[in-house]
């Protein structure tokens, strides 16, 4: 009589396999993992190089220094006028999400923890070999040529060892004619 | 058919192989496609820095020619309300040049002679004026063309390839022509009187064009963090 063999898989079998599996998944999920890391950081990259441009290209737009502080773009981002400077901060989350902030928290150094990214524009138009002043009309009206020079950059505040590192920073400068700014 | 079904021993095994081999070609192929895409954002971000750079240098040079033929056009107002075009000689004019505009010095019609002789002499000085800045742009080249030796018909345009300092194989040849200015002069016989007609534009972009050179590849292409022959 011939024994029938029978089909199927061993105790013993299933339970190295699974072993086997449990064990070598744990390096390939690791795979998995850093390329999400690496998906987010060019995500994050994508998006910082994106505002910036955004950020510039706005700002281009305005013909008067002065107009720049009525852009709804700088609400919610804390607003530095110097002399001949303007600074705009605006703090975002992880997930880009907008953080609300205050002058007095960034002098005070009282920030909200979560903040992640750190986007700065700064226009300038206090660079004195940047004024070409072409002509004086008369003693009271002066029509200088002027390049403001615009700045953005994106920190990012890297969780680990609490550096500020630039993730993009782009400059330009834009050239307008502006009338009756007195010139030293 | 029949050995292997004698013998069913380590089926599992190769099954785990396979899931395995499976398993880590999705992970291999998934970091390779990841890093790709940050090589991408990369990439985007250097074309906008270059952008940038090269717009800020157009930006510079744009307005280094308004000021030259914004210079000139005050010469030529000059030159006008001093009468210079009654003068046999001029400083700084060819002599050439001066008996053209005296020419075209008609008494009859003194307005319209006079538009016109501003801009002929507000063309001279522009192509004088522009030729100054060659000593700042290297690769400037500034052209003048008479048509039919007639000074009016000059077609004078400030030609300059700039070069970005982030990506040497990125050039932007920026091309600008001076226009003809507008300017309703009266003399009364004692006094002339010059206003601008109308809003005018001083310059023209005739060409703005952003290339890459092509890149020659040397032997191996760099991959991910290796390099690959």
């Amino acid at each position: 009589m011939i024994k029938k063999k029978k089909k199927g898989f061993s105790l013993a079998e299933v339970i190295i396999s699974i072993a086997t599996l449990a064990f070598v998944s744990g390096f390939i999920l690791q795979m998995f993992i850093v390329s999400e890391k690496v998906n987010k950081k060019a995500l994050d990259l994508d998006v910082a190089t994106s505002m910036a441009t955004n950020s510039i290209e706005l700002f281009m737009q305005e013909d008067d220094f002065e107009d720049y502080v009525a852009l709804d773009f700088l609400q919610k981002g804390i607003v530095q006028i110097q002399k001949d400077k303007l600074i705009v901060t605006k703090f975002y989350d992880k997930n880009w999400g907008m953080i609300e902030s205050t002058l007095e928290q960034l002098t005070e150094n009282k920030l909200p923890e979560n903040i992640k990214f750190v986007l700065n524009i700064t226009i300038d138009k206090s660079k004195e070999n940047l004024y070409y002043v072409s002509k004086t009309n008369n003693e009271n009206h002066i029509e200088p040529n002027i390049l403001f020079n615009i700045n953005a950059n994106i920190l990012n505040i890297l969780e680990e060892d609490i550096v500020k590192a630039d993730l993009v920073d782009f400059t330009t400068v834009k050239y307008c004619k502006a009338k009756g700014i007195p010139i030293k | 058919m029949k050995i292997m079904r004698e013998n069913e021993k380590g089926a599992t095994s190769v099954l785990i192989i396979f899931m395995m081999i499976v398993l880590v070609s999705l992970g291999a192929f998934s970091i390779t496609a990841a890093n790709v895409n940050y090589k991408f954002s990369k990439e985007v971000m250097k074309h906008n820095k270059v952008y940038y750079d090269l717009e800020q240098k157009a930006n510079i040079f744009i307005m280094d020619v308004d000021n030259e033929i914004e210079k000139s056009e005050d010469q030529a107002v000059d030159y006008i309300k001093e009468k210079k075009y009654e003068q046999e000689q001029v400083s700084g004019i060819p002599n050439a040049i001066q008996i053209l505009i005296r020419e075209k010095y008609d008494i009859n019609n003194k307005n319209n002679s006079l538009s016109e002789i501003l801009n002929e002499v507000y063309l001279y000085y522009s192509t004088q004026n522009l030729l100054e800045l060659k000593e700042k742009y290297q690769d400037s080249n500034i052209v003048t063309s008479l048509e039919e030796n007639d000074i009016t018909k000059e077609k004078i345009t400030a030609e300059v390839i700039l070069k970005s300092e982030i990506d040497v194989n990125v050039n932007l040849k920026l091309k600008m022509r001076v226009m003809p200015i507008s300017y309703d002069i009266t003399d009364d016989g004692h006094r002339i009187n010059g206003e601008k007609s109308e809003e005018f534009s001083r310059y023209k972009i005739e060409e703005y064009n952003e290339w890459k050179l092509p890149v020659e590849y040397e032997n191996g292409i760099e991959l991910w963090e290796g390099l690959v022959k």
